[in-house]
């Protein structure tokens, strides 16, 4: 069956309803973040955008100027006060948060022995560090309803080798595991957290790892994707079912989305 | 960067404890792999401030073509 959203935009078999309630995205100018905020908005939720390029984000929030607020933040270096200050207004004017999405990553290619230190903490700051800062706050009863859910990032490279990859399959393992002591944690105020593992989806993120690689990286990779490789359309109905009631007794859990890639693996 | 230090940086980039000179072919280096170019693609990225065309990189024979491509 084929639905209108409320801008006449043609939605799939599934149509969420988010109508009245409040989500913050972070990682919001781009990719899977960009998708998600925009899903969001379509399904009638108020967000709040949040990356560190505020020209992108403007685009974005030109889509749905009416559902979409924007704020700037680093989450190389944002601490208690940068995340208070974007939360506080956002819950004054449109009340408590129902869910909280942080999708913020970059990859840096690098071998073990080259391993440049600054270049792979930056890697963990901004997928693992930054994340938990990020629900060090929104988890707050102060900011979240109970019964809010989360949806973080890991990555299909979190669960195999990849010349490389070193850092970015650790801050991406990182996520999925402190996801589920997280769980355990907010499981008391019935929120839940769950983490996504996308394969490769064409994103600026990945062109820029592609392009770090010189070409290597794409010359075996459509080959290596049963399904081919993934938009960001195919992640972002994920995030919103986990954040939907129909996942209510989904948390703690890791969703792998990847085309095929680790079971088609040869 | 003169050729000397682009030796001492290329070898250990590689970490190859084969005898390397400017006339070396890449061919014949074991430790020439898909790793290491990856890596001098990011080595050049890092301290040359731009990117280095991987298409003339992979075209390099001899540590000489790639000490041109750095000082292009």
């Amino acid at each position: 069956m084929i639905f209108k959203g409320i801008r006449g935009e043609t939605v799939q078999d599934i149509n969420f309803c988010f109508q009245n309630r409040n989500y913050v995205v972070v990682g919001a100018s781009s990719g899977i973040g960009k998708q998600i905020t925009l899903d969001l908005a379509e399904s009638g939720a108020n967000v709040l955008a949040i990356a560190r390029n505020n020209e992108r984000l403007d685009d974005v929030r030109l889509l749905y100027p009416d559902k979409i607020t924007t704020a700037v933040i680093n989450v190389l270096c944002a601490r208690d006060n940068d995340w208070r200050g974007v939360l506080d207004p956002f819950v004054t004017k449109y009340g408590k948060i129902n869910g909280g999405i942080y999708t913020a990553g970059i990859s840096k290619i690098a071998s073990l022995k080259m391993l440049d230190e600054e270049d792979a903490r930056d890697v963990v700051e901004t997928s693992f560090w930054g994340m938990l800062f990020f629900l060090k706050f929104i988890t707050r009863k102060k900011y979240s309803c109970v019964g809010s859910s989360f949806v973080v990032f890991s990555s299909a490279a979190s669960y195999i080798g990849q010349k490389g990859g070193i850092a970015y399959a650790a801050a991406k393992a990182a996520v999925s595991n402190a996801v589920k002591s997280i769980a355990s944690e907010i499981a008391a105020n019935k929120q839940r957290i769950n983490s996504i593992s996308p394969g490769w989806v064409k994103t600026n993120m990945t062109e820029l790892a592609e392009q770090e690689s010189g070409g290597i990286v794409s010359s075996d990779l459509e080959s290596a994707y049963p399904l081919g490789l993934g938009v960001p359309k195919n992640i972002s109905g994920m995030a919103l079912f986990l954040m939907s009631d129909a996942a209510s007794w989904i948390t703690g859990s890791d969703v792998v989305i990847d085309g095929g890639f680790l079971v088609g693996r040869f | 960067m003169n050729e000397h230090d682009f030796i001492e940086q290329l070898v250990n980039l590689m970490d190859t404890e084969e005898d390397i000179s400017m006339d070396s072919s890449l061919e014949n280096i074991e430790e020439w792999d898909s790793l290491s170019y990856v890596s001098f693609l990011a080595m050049c990225t890092k301290h040359l401030g731009r990117r280095v065309e991987p298409q003339k990189v992979r075209e390099a024979k001899t540590v000489r073509d790639l000490y041109e491509i750095v000082n292009e």
